[in-house]
């Protein structure tokens, strides 16, 4: 008997256990409360033991949530802050075009007021040496622009084109030591031709000793040269000086265009712009 | 003599099995009521310990372990006292007949056994359940969880099974 309780003793227990299981759950089922001593006692030995696993699993999960919070707020960080440069961009292109539309305006303004024939072009290159006062725009002889014409902005006179081909022209400065423009002073009307100097400034050259010039004084375009239409604003007068020796005053011009920075430009065209045009 | 120290280490090592296996079914317990919560599924580990005993403590003690850890899981729990009790007993007295028929010491054995030991389980809740008029509740339940369940407490076998080996004699490895 021993040695068959012996052989057998696997399948036995199994048997037991899984009967008092059946039992337990009988009792269990069918009883209007839990009958379980023993799992009382279990469970007051297990409290602690809960208390403190739970603890750590709070602990864990706030551990782990906020670890998940900071790395979704990293990520929004980074979300908001491409979009906020975005925004710039589009802000700052916005500003761009505001202000490339109010000088187009003002060109616009000017060709109506001078009543001639204009063609608005681009500043797309710059002389790439100092001592020679270039610009080049983005039209050409197809839009009707030839050598001479008279180069303007609203601000006031640019120069005069040098060169031109198909799609570009080569405007020579002002501010061009080899440059020349018919001026006037406008207060005292006094004769004188604006030409350019080695530092890139402006001079009223040929005004007589006589003659009355002082500083603040407006300097326009006569228009006797034929290229620039009369009364275009050259500059202001900055420094008049006189030496003994010299038939003429020194007269130097601020000019009102800023060339170093213009962007738009008017090509005034020979003709007379009709009524509507 | 180095044969005689083998059998000492064994012999020290079968000491502890039983504080281990002890300690084991204790942690799963208390893994399973409290920190397991916190994640989206709570898997089953004294199932998986369950199938281990079947596999490798075919003895009396084992029956008495499986026993112990159902009785263990339908104290915390609150379900009727005995459910689970029957069903580990029940998945340990199939995996020990199995483990007499099958060699089980292979990873894809294992696994297997284990997906129907949860099968085995279930089945176990479900025709308790049929007794204790708690069918409505447990059939929808089980249907829809068994599967995963199966599949979670698979992906963790190896990892339980490793932890446990480093306290036996035996030298298994999945």
């Amino acid at each position: 008997m021993q040695r068959l309780l012996s052989r057998y003793r696997v399948i036995l227990s199994c048997g037991f256990f899984l009967l008092l299981s059946l039992f337990l759950a009988a009792v269990n089922t069918r009883a209007p409360y839990r009958i379980d001593p023993v799992g009382v006692l279990l469970l007051e030995v297990m409290h602690p033991l809960q208390v403190g696993a739970t603890a750590v699993g709070q602990r864990a999960e706030r551990l782990w949530e906020r670890y998940v919070a900071l790395w979704s707020v990293r990520e929004q960080n980074e979300a908001l802050r491409q979009r906020l440069e975005a925004l710039a961009g589009m802000e700052q292109q916005a500003l761009e075009l505001d202000l490339t539309n109010q000088r187009l305006e003002k060109l616009l303004a000017l060709r109506d007021e001078l009543g001639v024939t204009a063609v608005a072009a681009h500043v797309v290159g710059r002389s790439p040496v100092v001592w020679v006062q270039t610009v080049i725009l983005d039209k050409g002889e197809t839009h009707g622009i030839t050598k001479g014409m008279a180069v303007l902005t609203p601000e006031g006179v640019v120069g005069k084109v040098l060169s031109v081909s198909a799609h570009t022209a080569r405007v020579l400065l002002v501010s061009d030591p080899n440059s020349g423009v018919d001026a006037l002073v406008q207060r005292t009307r006094t004769h004188g031709i604006a030409a350019g100097t080695i530092e890139g400034g402006c001079t009223l050259k040929y005004v007589q000793r006589g003659d009355e010039v002082q500083v603040g004084d407006q300097v326009v375009t006569s228009g006797l040269d034929g290229t620039f239409p009369k009364g275009q604003m050259i500059g202001t007068v900055a420094r008049v000086g006189t030496k003994d020796s010299r038939m003429f005053q020194d007269v130097e011009v601020m000019l009102s265009a800023e060339l170093s920075k213009v962007e738009e430009v008017l090509v005034v065209t020979p003709g007379v712009v009709r009524a509507g045009e | 003599m180095l044969s005689v120290r083998e059998s000492d280490g064994s012999r020290e090592k079968n000491r502890w099995t039983l504080p281990l296996l002890a300690c084991s079914g204790v942690s799963a317990v208390l893994l399973q009521t409290t920190v397991f919560h916190y994640l989206p599924w709570v898997p089953d580990l004294l199932l998986i310990l369950c199938v281990y005993l079947g596999i490798y403590h075919r003895s009396a003690g084992g029956a008495a372990g499986a026993f112990f850890l159902g009785y263990g899981l339908d104290t915390c729990s609150g379900v009727p006292v005995g459910m689970n009790a029957f069903a580990m007993s029940l998945v340990f007295a199939g995996v020990t007949a199995a483990s007499r028929c099958l060699w089980l010491n292979n990873p894809l054995s294992v696994l297997s056994m284990v997906f129907l030991a949860v099968v085995l389980k279930t089945g176990a809740f479900l025709f308790l359940g049929e007794f204790g008029e708690l069918a409505e509740v447990l059939q929808p339940m089980v249907a829809r969880y068994v599967m995963w369940d199966a599949t979670v407490a698979m992906v963790l076998t190896p990892l339980v099974f490793a932890l446990l080996y480093r306290g036996e004699p035996f030298d298994y490895r999945m």
